[in-house]
C-alpha cells in the first residue's frame, strides 16, 4: 500500500513567532501520532518533533509553512497542527 | 542575529560548575552581572523570572541544549550567555538527556523579533555536529568565542 502525503498551509498568527515554547509544543504534539510530520517554510524542512530545527526556520508571526504528513495518521496530525499552529498557539503567552 | 549581536564575551564559560537546573541558571546569569550587561538590583528579579518560564515547560530543546530565557525591562537590547557543562545537567530536557550546551537570554520586553532571530541563529548552527561537539570539547572560554566567530563567519556551512 502506498502511503499518501498528507498536507496543509497554515500562518503563524501568534505575535512572537515559533520560539521555543510553540516549538516544544508542536514537537510534543507530533509524538503523540503515528506519522512522521514535517514542517516546511520555503524550502527548508523541519521534522517537528526535533525542535532545534523546527526553531531554526525562524517563523515569524504572519508567515507561512506548509505541515506535511506521511503514514497511518497523516490525517490527524495535520489537522492536529494545523489548529495548534494556527488557533491554539495566537491563545498561549510567553 | 549573529553571536556577536548578542553574546557578552567576558560572561562565556566552559566549565559550568552547577549540578541542578537552578544553579546553572544563577551561575550564568552571575556571568552576565560580572561583565556587566544586567544590573545588580534587578539580578533576583531575572533569575525569578528566567525560572518562572522554566515552569511553563523546560527549554531543555534536547540534544543535550538548553535555552533558558526571559523578557525583562531592565535591559534594552538582547544580551545573552553561552555556558557548556562537562559533567552535563539534569534540566528536565524534552528527550530526557542530560544539558551540557546552555544559551542564556535575557531579552527587552517588547522586541520578539531579536529573540526569535537570536534562537534561530542559535538553532540553525547547532544543527551542525561538528559545531556542537567543537564547543562541547572546547577546553576555555576563548576556544569557545572562536567557535562562535566562526560560525558567524559561516565556516561551519549550516
Amino acid at each position: 500500500m502506498v502511503e499518501n502525503t498528507i498536507t496543509r498551509t497554515v500562518t503563524v498568527r501568534n505575535r512572537q513567532g515559533i520560539h521555543a515554547r510553540p516549538a516544544t509544543l508542536i514537537a510534543q504534539l507530533g509524538r503523540r501520532f503515528d506519522a512522521q510530520i514535517v514542517l516546511v517554510k520555503d524550502h527548508e524542512r523541519a521534522l517537528c518533533t526535533d525542535v532545534l530545527h523546527v526553531l531554526a526556520l525562524g517563523l515569524l508571526a504572519g508567515q507561512s509553512l506548509t505541515v506535511e504528513a506521511t503514514g497511518p495518521q497523516a490525517e490527524e496530525a495535520v489537522e492536529a497542527m494545523a489548529r495548534l499552529i494556527h488557533e491554539e498557539l495566537p491563545q498561549i503567552e510567553d | 542575529m549573529k553571536f556577536a549581536d548578542f553574546i557578552a564575551p567576558e560572561s562565556i564559560s566552559a566549565s559550568l560548575q552547577a549540578i541542578d537546573k537552578e544553579g546553572a541558571i544563577r551561575e550564568m546569569a552571575q556571568s552576565l552581572l560580572d561583565a556587566g550587561r544586567i544590573e545588580k538590583t534587578q539580578f533576583d528579579s531575572i533569575i525569578k523570572a528566567i525560572l518562572k518560564r522554566e515552569e511553563l515547560g523546560s527549554t531543555g530543546i534536547g540534544r543535550g541544549v538548553a535555552v533558558p530565557h526571559t523578557k525583562h525591562a531592565s535591559v534594552d537590547k538582547l544580551v545573552g550567555t553561552v555556558a557548556v557543562s562537562k559533567e552535563g545537567v539534569d534540566f528536565a530536557s524534552l528527550d530526557g538527556e542530560t544539558v551540557h550546551l546552555f544559551f542564556l537570554l535575557v531579552s527587552p520586553m517588547d522586541r520578539p523579533g531579536d529573540h526569535l532571530r537570536a534562537l534561530e541563529n542559535i538553532s540553525r548552527q547547532l544543527r551542525n555536529d561538528t559545531f556542537c561537539r567543537f564547543l562541547k570539547q572546547a577546553k576555555s572560554p576563548a576556544e569557545i568565542q572562536l567557535l562562535l566567530d566562526e560560525a558567524d563567519n559561516n565556516q561551519f556551512g549550516s
